[in-house]
């Protein structure tokens, strides 16, 4: 896989055609899983680690059939590429800022990734664009059967697939649906909204998980319990929240178009403004001036732009991006200048 | 040293003179110990000195880091996981997928996991012969698993 191409282009779950895409940006399943015959990855010695990379590594890019996938080790890698698989969220901050041998195996397409030693030894992660948790399900499901037929997971009888920590324990299945939800935001709606999902068990995050802000308005639904309670389950609980959680957003949509029409306009078309002509512009001013502009494009007050640019430019914003956009390594201040040139290269051009 | 421990709303207080700390270890590199400090109250607890013989870990240390060492864990420090996982999850029956191909294991995956540790051992203290005997019994095992 080559990372300087991969900067340049988008993941397929970016691509932004999936059922509700102006607010669910995407889908990701992910399975804990461990082999029954080592200790998990922070208990093993770095040579146990480097024993069970190598053993991964090599049942992961020869299994039988679905797609291939290429392994790419992080225990030499430059932190801009470790940096960069993090921001196209092929692999966690704890992977990213782990010690020793691990690694990631990653499809072409970059929809099925799968980590190596991360908290549990295997982390398969299936990305769909939209709202679409049975196909996902249905992806991560087989990719699940076809490793096992290769590896002995630890799996208990009563308490299922055994994990490092006892919050993933049972399925070891984590679903979760990232949302734009500006409006709810604005409206000061959204801690009603999560406060009401924590209580049936929901747990509501931001971009880039556990302890992140939620940037750009961005935010992932997912649930917390894992055991006692079957995959189909834990799915159609989830699937039974969004679309309440897409009517509030929507409403409030309505609601602030109707009530401050003018005032909305004019804060759009400001953000589009500041992203044109900006001769700087940090990451977190453009996470939010993208966030406007998005809106405003689902609120049909913009022309020429569509929801699969806008995707890519929150991604190719961000630093290990832009660094590998421009083939060499930047200081912030030059990483703002990068930052505002891109964006105003590629919004000109949409727009032509 | 002193210290006010709570009690179902009752205030309690300890103290300890400098001989107590030492002996306890109640202080280690200036920083509070808290579960040393339990342990000197309470004297040993049974959860506390709970012990996986396959990967060594105790439950304490889990405790204290929020990861367990080894699967068998799960079995090993049980009585210590199970309210955890009750408060969790609500649930301690797994529902849901299993593996299809239901391996039977002959020999215990977590004895793999224990002569692992040993062989760790048997190189720390440079007993080559021991540590080659540990590797191919492991080779054999794994194969096997």
């Amino acid at each position: 896989m080559n990372m300087d191409q991969m900067a340049g282009l988008s993941g397929e779950w970016l691509r932004g055609t999936g059922p509700e895409c102006d607010i669910v940006i995407s889908t990701r399943l992910r399975l804990a899983r461990n082999l029954a015959t080592f200790p998990f990855t922070s208990r093993a010695t770095p040579a146990q680690k480097q024993e069970i990379e190598s053993l991964l590594r090599d049942r992961l890019t020869s299994l039988q059939g679905g797609p291939a996938l290429e392994y790419i080790s992080l225990g030499n890698l430059a932190n801009l590429e470790k940096q960069l698989l993090l921001e196209r969220q092929i692999i966690s901050r704890e992977l990213a800022m782990g010690e020793g041998a691990r690694g990631v195996a990653v499809s072409a397409d970059e929809s099925v990734s799968i980590m190596v030693n991360e908290e549990d030894h295997l982390r398969i992660q299936v990305m769909r664009s939209g709202l679409d948790l049975d196909q996902a399900w249905v992806l991560t499901n087989d990719v699940d059967d076809r490793i096992e037929q290769r590896v002995a997971y630890a799996f208990h009888e009563e308490f299922g697939y055994l994990t490092a920590c006892p919050t993933n324990v049972g399925t070891g299945m984590r679903a979760s649906v990232m949302l734009h939800l500006p409006a709810l935001e604005f409206t000061r709606q959204s801690e009603q909204v999560f406060r009401a999902l924590q209580k049936i068990n929901l747990e509501v995050r931001g971009l880039y998980g556990e302890g992140s802000r939620a940037s750009g308005h961005f935010y992932q639904i997912s649930n917390q319990v894992t055991l006692g309670k079957n995959e189909e389950t834990i799915l159609r609980e989830i699937q039974a929240v969004i679309p309440a959680v897409i009517r509030y957003e929507k409403e409030a949509r309505e609601a602030w178009k109707r009530d401050q029409s003018v005032g909305l306009e004019d804060r759009v078309k400001r953000a589009l403004e500041t992203l044109h002509g900006a001769t700087m512009m940090t990451s977190e001013e453009t996470m939010e001036l993208l966030s406007l502009v998005r809106l405003g494009l689902a609120l049909g007050q913009l022309r020429g732009l569509s929801v699969p640019l806008l995707n890519e430019l929150f991604i190719q914003t961000q630093p290990a991006h832009l660094q590998k956009l421009a083939g060499e390594s930047l200081d912030s201040e030059r990483r703002n200048i990068a930052r505002a040139e891109h964006l105003r290269r590629k919004l000109n051009a949409a727009e032509a | 040293m002193h210290l006010t421990r709570i009690v179902s709303g009752e205030k309690r207080h300890f103290h300890f003179c400098q001989e107590c700390v030492d002996k306890q270890q109640l202080l280690k590199n200036q920083v509070l110990q808290v579960t040393h400090v339990l342990q000197a109250i309470l004297g040993p607890m049974p959860l506390a000195t709970l012990t996986c013989p396959a990967c060594r870990i105790q439950f304490m240390e889990f405790r204290n880091q929020g990861r367990l060492g080894c699967p068998h864990d799960y079995n090993s420090l049980r009585a210590g996981l199970e309210p955890l996982l009750k408060r969790l999850h609500r649930k301690l029956r797994h529902f849901g997928k299993r593996p299809i191909s239901q391996r039977l294991f002959t020999i215990p995956p977590e004895r793999v996991i224990e002569l692992r540790q040993n062989l760790q051992d048997a190189i720390a203290a440079e007993d080559y012969a021991r540590a080659i005997d540990l590797r191919d019994q492991i080779r054999l095992m794994d194969a096997e698993i």
